[in-house]
């Protein structure tokens, strides 16, 4: 029988990350695509941009990640295809 | 309330238009307006500052406005609210940030409007870097905001 994602460990999910304002500077890139774990949640993803963009380590807690357009809070599970976007404090207006 | 417009627009904002939008929206007493502005500023170190930059999350950042509009609509008895904000280049006088709102009578739109730029200032994903006469340029952080001071700014050395 074919293992489906939910019994393989090994299964990943793809996300996109988009970084705006500060958060693109510090990143130096617009966006990127990243692998994580089945299961993975924002607080997850928060520790993997970290760790691949050391210019943003600092600046991470300060920021909020939105899902799909929607703040999100650390225990938010990630599925495939999600849309992420690091959301530095803002300043409109 | 029905009447909503909401955008993002990297050219000079349409006072007029918009307003024409909300005073047209039913029967309106009242019309409260705010518009944002470049201010014209120098830093001691860099000199004038030459404009500001925009950087938005635009698709997040049109559903911000929309909502705002439409809580606005909950809480106050409006006709029609109008929120246009500009990304890219805004230069030293003009216009960052333009709302209407229409309403019956006046008490409403004074405290809507007052409540759509307070609001729209703490959660719409919209960012603004100065850019100053001499190159440097420094993102906008907000003044009750632990963003860190020391993220690499394109300062020349």
């Amino acid at each position: 029988m074919m293992s489906n994602g939910k019994n393989n460990p090994d299964a990943r999910i793809r996300v996109t990350v988009l970084f705006f304002g500060p958060a693109r500077d510090l990143a130096r890139v617009n966006s990127t695509q990243l692998q994580l774990p089945l299961g993975s949640t924002v607080q997850s993803l928060r520790g993997l941009l970290a760790e691949r963009f050391t210019g943003l380590d600092a600046a991470l807690p300060a920021m909020r990640l939105a899902v799909n357009l929607q703040i999100a809070g650390n225990e938010h599970p990630l599925s495939e295809g999600d849309e992420v976007a690091l959301i530095p404090p803002v300043s409109g207006g | 309330m029905k009447f909503i417009r909401v955008d993002l627009t990297d050219h000079p904002i349409d006072a007029a238009d918009l307003r024409r939008f909300v005073q047209d929206a039913g029967e309106s007493g009242a019309v409260a307006a705010f518009e944002g502005v470049t201010r014209r500023e120098s830093d001691k170190d860099h000199g004038e500052l030459i404009r500001l930059e925009y950087d938005a999350y635009p698709e997040m950042a049109r559903k911000e406005l929309n909502d705002l509009a439409i809580r606005a609509g909950r809480q106050w008895p409006l006709n029609a609210v109008a929120l246009v904000h500009r990304v890219g280049l805004v230069p030293p006088g003009e216009t960052s940030v333009m709302i209407f709102v229409s309403s019956g009578h006046r008490a409403a739109a004074f405290e809507a409007c007052r409540w759509l730029i307070d609001t729209l200032k703490q959660t719409v994903p919209i960012w603004k870097q100065e850019v100053y006469a001499d190159g440097f340029t420094r993102w906008v952080r907000p003044a009750s905001d632990p963003f860190p001071r020391n993220q690499p700014a394109e300062a020349p050395s």
